[in-house]
């Protein structure tokens, strides 16, 4: 059940894809991966519409890594969408991006952030990063998505 | 009446008050003009004694109507030429008993200019010297009335000059104030859009920045990644030169990185606001080594860290920053091999330390030492990171806080923006920084803040 719990990544590069997938293997990380490009395409898969109908193949994620700068869709657009969305607001949403500009940081959480991690040019390092990801993704106690409190 | 309806026509020079008097004298009064003396003005005294009207005499030549070599003309050719007044009586024996003309003759000056002759005769039965005493009286007291009158006027002319230049001084001066006025507005609305404008492009520039940083790491971190990646997957097949060819493409990538970082952070401390504040020393050096924990435990490096830690004046963030970097270097450059010993350290700079801290520096400058400023300061707090790294020679103690300046960039891994950012740090903080060092004698650096 535990290695069940899908993680959403959200990326516009190819090889920053195929790199935290690589680190994630180094993490001796099971959590199976789900991939997509753009803001678009994230929400398109939260929804469970499009090609992200199939639940049984898109499974609802638990813990989302989001890129701050992308096209069609930034970053900051999904974290705000989810946060407006009954079904979806408890997501937990850690910001996996390249520059930790402070501004952006705070500007993360105050949209509901989880938590700002800032990618390692090392890959090794980034492995480290993800392997501490992957252990709290073990502890951590996760909310329920469909149930909204009180209504 | 009639005297005035044929009144010849006076010379301008006549005010309508002495006119009034001339026309109304008893006494017989002319004035000539030009060398052949015609007449332009007579009164009806003057008539009545030549017995003719107005018109048989105005616009004659004095000579026509006087009789044959009459001694008159010869005397009004006299002030014409010298311009002075004169009088001469003259004896008439045509009569039964003797009959005396008294001629009095002035100048009628315009602007100085002798325009005319003003001729009074006077008939008397006889000449006696009060007669005489007082024509010239009379004659006198025109000329100087004539004068006064002119020096009045000239003066006036001169008041008046000198009201409209001051008037004119006053609308200069006006219009110049409001010129000024309106000028200043135009400045502070320039200096306000141009303060903006700048506002604006630091905001740019700082956007840009971090674009081109975030846009730059992504294919740095693709390089790093995928060369590491090579030599685990493909390592058994890879020779050893094409293993070092990797790892150099690895490395490349992380300094490349560092420079980034290390740009970034420059330009932060260069831009951000720095507010300055209470901080506590000790829980800056405690947070510092903390960060560098990892580093310290890896060299296995001693650091030794005293108090007291004063208060000082700083910007939080920006005081860490410096102090990172400064331990962050002492840390780093060591020779290989032998562990790296920091010794950390803050002292109160008095005032009254003042002159002997100023000797000593310029004494130390001479040998091994350079500070950023000379200004001198009330009270400042002097934190000093001393290392037992290679040292740095006394003309290189100035190129070190350059940006990118790095003496030993094939045996140390820097970015040689270091230094920089701790100069520049120091000096939004209002402080400045300094080295003391020898080759082979390790280096103090140190920084200074007001103190709190």
């Amino acid at each position: 059940m535990k290695d069940q719990r899908t993680i959403l990544l959200v990326d516009d590069s190819e090889n920053d894809l195929i790199l935290v997938r690589r680190a994630f293997k180094k993490a001796k990380c099971n959590s199976p991966l789900q991939e997509v490009r753009n803001g678009e395409e994230a929400i398109a898969y939260l929804k469970g519409e499009g090609p992200y109908r199939d639940r049984n193949k898109f499974p609802l994620p638990v813990v989302m890594l989001l890129v701050l700068n992308m096209p069609k869709g930034s970053g900051f657009d999904v974290l705000a969408w989810v946060r407006a969305q009954p079904m979806l607001k408890r997501l937990a949403i850690i910001i996996l991006t390249a520059s930790g500009r402070s501004e952006d940081v705070d500007r993360a959480f105050d949209l509901g952030a989880t938590s700002f991690f800032v990618k390692p040019i090392d890959l090794e390092e980034l492995a480290t990063m993800l392997r501490c990801l992957c252990d709290w993704a073990q502890i951590n106690r996760f909310p329920a998505l469909h149930e909204v409190g009180g209504a | 009446m009639a005297a005035e309806l044929t009144m010849s026509r006076p010379p301008p020079e006549l005010s309508s008050l002495c006119l009034a008097i001339t026309e109304h004298a008893p006494l017989p009064m002319a004035t000539v003009e030009g060398a052949t003396h015609i007449v332009r003005y007579v009164n009806p005294a003057f008539c009545r004694l030549m017995g003719k009207t107005i018109a048989q005499l105005v616009g004659k030549p004095l000579s026509q109507l006087l009789p044959e070599k009459d001694k008159c003309v010869a005397l009004v050719d006299r002030i014409f030429r010298r311009g002075k007044p004169e009088s001469y009586t003259e004896q008439e024996n045509s009569k039964p008993h003797p009959v005396f003309w008294s001629y009095t003759v002035w100048p009628v000056l315009a602007d100085q200019h002798l325009v005319g002759v003003m001729i009074q005769v006077t008939e008397t039965a006889e000449v006696h010297g009060t007669t005489v005493a007082m024509n010239e009286a009379l004659m006198l007291g025109s000329v100087r009335q004539h004068e006064l009158t002119e020096a009045a006027e000239k003066l006036n002319a001169q008041l008046h000059v000198e009201i409209s230049e001051r008037k004119q001084a006053q609308e200069a001066l006006n219009r110049a104030q409001a010129l000024l006025t309106d000028r200043a507005a135009q400045l502070a609305g320039l200096v306000t859009e141009r303060t903006s404008e700048l506002t604006a492009t630091n905001q740019q520039l700082e956007a840009f920045v971090y674009s081109i940083a975030h846009d730059l790491r992504a294919p740095l971190r693709a390089m790093q990644g995928y060369s590491r990646m090579l030599v685990e997957e493909a390592g058994a097949a890879l020779n050893e030169a094409a293993k070092d060819y990797a790892d150099r493409i690895n490395k490349s990538a992380k300094f490349m990185d560092a420079l980034l970082n290390d740009l970034l952070d420059f330009s932060r401390i260069s831009q951000q606001r720095v507010e300055l504040i209470s901080v506590n020393l000790k829980t800056v050096v405690e947070a510092v080594l903390s960060r560098l924990q990892r580093d310290i435990q890896a060299k296995n490096a001693h650091i030794e860290s005293h108090g007291p830690w004063p208060a000082v004046l700083a910007h939080e963030p920006t005081l860490i920053q410096v102090f990172f970097n400064l331990m962050s270097n002492a840390l780093k450059f060591v020779p290989p091999g032998v562990p790296p010993r920091i010794h950390v350290r803050a002292e109160v700079v008095e005032t009254s330390e003042r002159q002997s801290v100023g000797a000593s520096e310029r004494e130390e400058s001479a040998h091994a030492s350079r500070s950023t400023l000379h200004a001198p300061r009330a009270s400042t707090v002097r934190i000093w990171v001393e290392d037992n790294g290679p040292g740095i020679a006394p003309q290189h103690q100035d190129e070190i806080f350059r940006l990118f300046t790095r003496l030993d960039g094939d045996k140390y891994a820097g970015t040689g923006i270091g230094l920089a950012i701790v100069q520049k740090g120091a000096e939004r903080m209002g402080g400045r920084v300094g080295v003391e060092s020898a080759p082979g004698q390790g280096s103090r650096f140190w920084f200074e803040l007001k103190s709190a």
